[in-house]
């Protein structure tokens, strides 16, 4: 029989690193609190037997939060072996407090100190044998991020898995203990087991109502309980779970303090605090970091090798060498075409941005293990709070960096409804690593890389951050999303040097996803892009010489489709050109005017058909849409930002595949070289509707098609609306030229601005209503 | 199929080669799809939220329909101006 150990802890104590090391799994580890929101199970890796559950990350169990109610349900509902809880050696006071809740399930605990490296460091001096004494169970040291002692620690609990329950009987003052008795007393007449009795009568005594409920006590008990709790609330003074949450910390200090002899030094990462959290340096600390990042990886080395992978890999060796490989094999053009234009160009287009990728994974791979990133959560909440949006927001916008589904996701630690529907509502504003291509081309192609792509890579990810505050402003003063923000509680873990294998599994991990997505999705994209781009349902006339002996077209090329046709017409009617006034032959092929209205099936196009491809109708429909913010121009770019919902990657391997100099072309072909229109294309692709993975996620998480097709619209018309504005602008301010749209643009910048400034409380409908009472009085 | 004979057997064989491949990619994203695997970009092995997309009780702490219009309706009473 396999035997269950429950690994609980507080947020970011460690847990997932544990169980990564005893189960050889690959979870994802972040220091940020709520990574893990539902449980994982593994067996552990020299005891199969042995299925460890590692569950979120909780501060108590008292069920307020998801992650909360996930952790308390599995250890009420699935009755583990044994609980290995890992406690922060560092903050022992705080980590107690859950481990004295944990005490009362009276399931076999060990408790797992761990950071006694860093505890080591600080020279705090922890003395397990008397901690272990008080707690009534065992105490071991470990570090899961080195695997000191984390052997013993599991086998610890393996150990006391198959033995006796640990209780700890006398944490609360002997009014409390007499009470919890009493409650005992009356309820341990029904069907409910010896060692569940403490636990459920701490509930009772704290009126938890989820547990009154599920014990279905008759009237008469719950008035009876009910005496019991008000007579040690008349006794102590306090409500009562006001009076469990005082005694166990006043039990947690009284133990620490005993057991925790030695002086608390400021520590090098709460030096390291004092600058990069301060309330007037960190937004620019942060800003320079992130512009630092964006030099490295997009700027500078990144667009080297980017630059070698699209010139040269690709533009010179990959796709001319396929190009002749296939043209000596004997293979149609078009074909040759399609493989190496269509799917290796649309495919390379994407590939070429992977060495800036990769870069920029590594480099903030490397700020999210030393720990610097939890410290931007710190921060944001500071701003976000002020906007009264909720620091717990900025979790999923951390985690949606690398990909908006799962930031869409995370939302779910969120427990108030409107601010969950805030952040699912713009987290996709971040920049995911699949609009990262999107911001390395404009960077590097069409501001040339250097300082400049680095400034725009740089602020492509504080519009998406801008856009989420602005958002925040806006919707808070609708009734919908009314309210104050979520409470958000972290603990800035110490900074360390980043574990090289957690750096490169997660630079690893989200570089190889990028690389496969490029090799599926993309690829089938690209070769859809290339037939578009090369098929036709257009009849349109042309005018071709045929040669009259050999009967093949000589001066320009038309439908293969229609060729059979033509032969025949030339067959029949061919005849030599002859000078009327002189009787001479002019031209020994016939001139054929041919008006193929009766030729409407789908054809190739050739060099020289005149006939608009499928893509090209679609994309100039599509372009009147665009026109207005500069990129719309082009129809390329606008098939490629409508492409972008498949996948966002697919935006510039679209632009590659349709360029006929690859994705090296795009910039002038498609974009006049113009960095307005490099900014619009930018911002726009940004900030609307995601990929539909993201939509899937979007309402999943919202459970709701009308709130959904909200979240779409309101991201689609930001985009809109602010892609506009930037582009009217830069052309009033830089070109001087006005017109309609300038117009549109600056009403929609003082509306923008006006419900920005607004005060809150703000309705639409109210203000319709009283624009239509101030109409009526007048 | 004049359109065929005009190709050539290279042309043929190298046809069929991609559509092989198409097939098979896009077999491979139905099935991926049955079988619940992801299909966004970053992929499972990585992601934080992977249970959350797989696991049976994944629901277990999302919000029902109701509850967020109800959240919406709690907001409506809250402003009164």
């Amino acid at each position: 029989m396999s035997i269950k150990i429950a690994l609980v802890g507080n947020p970011n104590s460690g847990k997932t690193t544990l169980f990564n090391a005893l189960t050889g799994s690959n979870q994802y580890v972040g220091n940020w609190p709520g990574v893990t929101v539902e449980k994982k199970e593994g067996k552990i890796k020299w005891n199969k037997e042995v299925i460890l559950t590692d569950l979120p990350g909780v501060y108590s169990l008292s069920p307020y939060t998801p992650e909360e109610i996930v952790a308390r349900n599995y250890l009420v509902d699935e009755h583990p072996s044994a609980i290995i809880n890992i406690v922060d050696g560092t903050n022992l006071e705080r980590n107690l407090y859950l481990t004295t809740q944990l005490l009362d399930f009276g399931i076999p605990m060990v408790i797992a100190i761990n950071f006694m490296d860093v505890v080591r460091k600080r020279g705090i001096k922890i003395n397990l044998g008397k901690l272990s004494r008080e707690l009534g169970c065992k105490v071991v040291e470990i570090s899961a991020l080195k695997g000191d002692g984390i052997e013993d620690v599991a086998k610890e609990a393996i150990r006391i898995s198959k033995g006796e329950a640990t209780f700890r009987r006398n944490i609360f003052s002997s009014q409390v203990e007499k009470a919890l008795e009493d409650i005992q007393d009356l309820i341990k007449k029904g069907y409910i087991e010896e060692n569940e009795l403490r636990w459920l009568s701490v509930k009772l005594f704290e009126r938890d109502e989820e547990i009154l409920s599920h014990l279905d006590l008759n009237e008469k008990t719950k008035s009876q309980i009910e005496a019991v709790i008000k007579r040690a609330e008349m006794e102590l003074d306090d409500d009562s779970d006001g009076i469990i949450i005082s005694e166990r910390y006043d039990y947690v200090t009284s133990i620490v303090d005993k057991k925790m002899p030695g002086k608390e030094k400021m520590s090098v990462s709460d030096k390291i605090d004092r600058i990069v959290t301060n309330r007037w340096l960190a937004i620019p600390i942060f800003a320079l970091i992130m512009f630092s990042v964006y030099f490295i990886a997009i700027g500078s080395v990144g667009a080297w090798i980017t630059d070698f992978m699209n010139d040269t890999l690709f533009g010179e060796w990959i796709v001319p060498g396929i190009t002749s490989l296939l043209e000596g094999w004997g293979i149609q053009d078009w074909l040759v075409g399609l493989i190496a234009d269509g799917a290796i160009g649309g495919v390379g287009a994407v590939l070429g941005f992977v060495p800036q990728m990769l870069i920029l994974f590594l480099l903030l791979s490397l700020l999210e293990d030393c720990g610097y990133m939890s410290r931007i959560a710190f921060i944001m909440d500071r701003v976000f709070r002020r906007f009264g949006l909720s620091g717990k927001s900025f979790i999923p916008m951390l985690i949606a960096s690398g990909c908006g589904v799962p930031g869409i996701m995370a939302s779910r630690t969120i427990e108030q409804q409107n601010d969950r529907k805030i952040t699912i509502m713009t987290t996709g504003f971040i920049p995911c690593s699949a609009k990262m291509p999107i911001v390395g081309f404009v960077a590097s192609q069409i501001f040339g890389g250097g300082v400049r792509g680095a400034l725009v890579a740089t602020g492509a990810y504080f519009i998406g951050i801008g856009a989420v505050i602005c958002s925040g402003i806006i919707l808070k003063k609708f009734k919908a999303f009314a309210g104050n923000p979520s409470p958000f509680v972290m603990e800035l873990p110490e900074y360390h040097v980043p574990a090289p294998k957690n750096v490169f599994k997660s630079t690893f991990d989200r570089g190889w996803s990028f690389i496969k997505r490029a090799g599926t999705v993309i690829l089938l994209a690209s070769v859809l892009i290339w037939i578009g781009q090369n098929v036709s349902i257009e009849s349109t006339s042309t005018e071709i010489v045929i040669d009259a002996e050999t009967g093949e077209a000589v001066e320009s090329g038309h439908a293969h489709a229609i060729f059979g046709e033509l032969q025949e017409k030339l067959d029949n009617d061919g005849k030599p050109v002859i000078d009327e006034e002189t009787g001479e032959v002019v031209m020994e092929a016939p001139i054929i005017d041919y008006k193929p209205a009766e030729h409407k099936g789908i054809h190739f196009i050739e060099e020289g058909c005149t006939s608009k491809s499928v893509l090209e109708m679609i994309g100039e429909g599509l372009s009147i849409v665009f026109k207005p913010l500069g990129f719309g121009d082009s129809w390329e770019s606008s098939v490629a930002t409508i492409l972008g919902l498949v996948a966002k990657e697919e935006v510039v391997g679209a632009l590659g595949s349709m360029a006929e100099g690859g994705i090296n072309g795009a910039s002038e072909e498609f974009f006049e070289g113009s960095w307005l229109k490099g900014i619009s294309f930018l911002i726009f692709n940004l900030l609307c509707a995601p990929c539909f993975a993201a939509i899937g996620a979007i309402k999943n998480e919202m459970n709701s098609r009308k709130w959904t097709w909200a979240t779409l619209g309101y991201m689609t018309g930001l985009a809109y609306a602010i892609s506009l504005i930037t582009y009217q602008f830069g052309r009033l301010f830089s070109r001087g030229e006005f017109g309609f749209f300038t117009v549109i643009a600056i009403i929609l910048f003082v509306a923008f601005f006006y419900l920005l400034l607004k005060p809150a409380k703000f309705s639409l409908v109210n203000l319709f209503k009283k624009l239509f009472k101030k109409e009526s009085k007048a | 199929m004049l359109l065929f004979s005009s190709m050539g057997w290279p042309t043929i064989v190298a046809l069929i080669v991609i559509v092989l491949i198409i097939g098979g990619l896009i077999a491979k994203l139905i099935v991926d799809k049955v079988k619940g695997k992801s299909s966004c970009s970053c992929g499972c092995s990585g992601c934080a939220m992977k249970d959350m997309c797989h696991s049976k009780d994944a629901r277990g702490t999302k919000p029902s329909e109701q509850e967020m219009d109800a959240s919406a309706q709690s907001s409506d009473n809250i402003e009164t101006n």
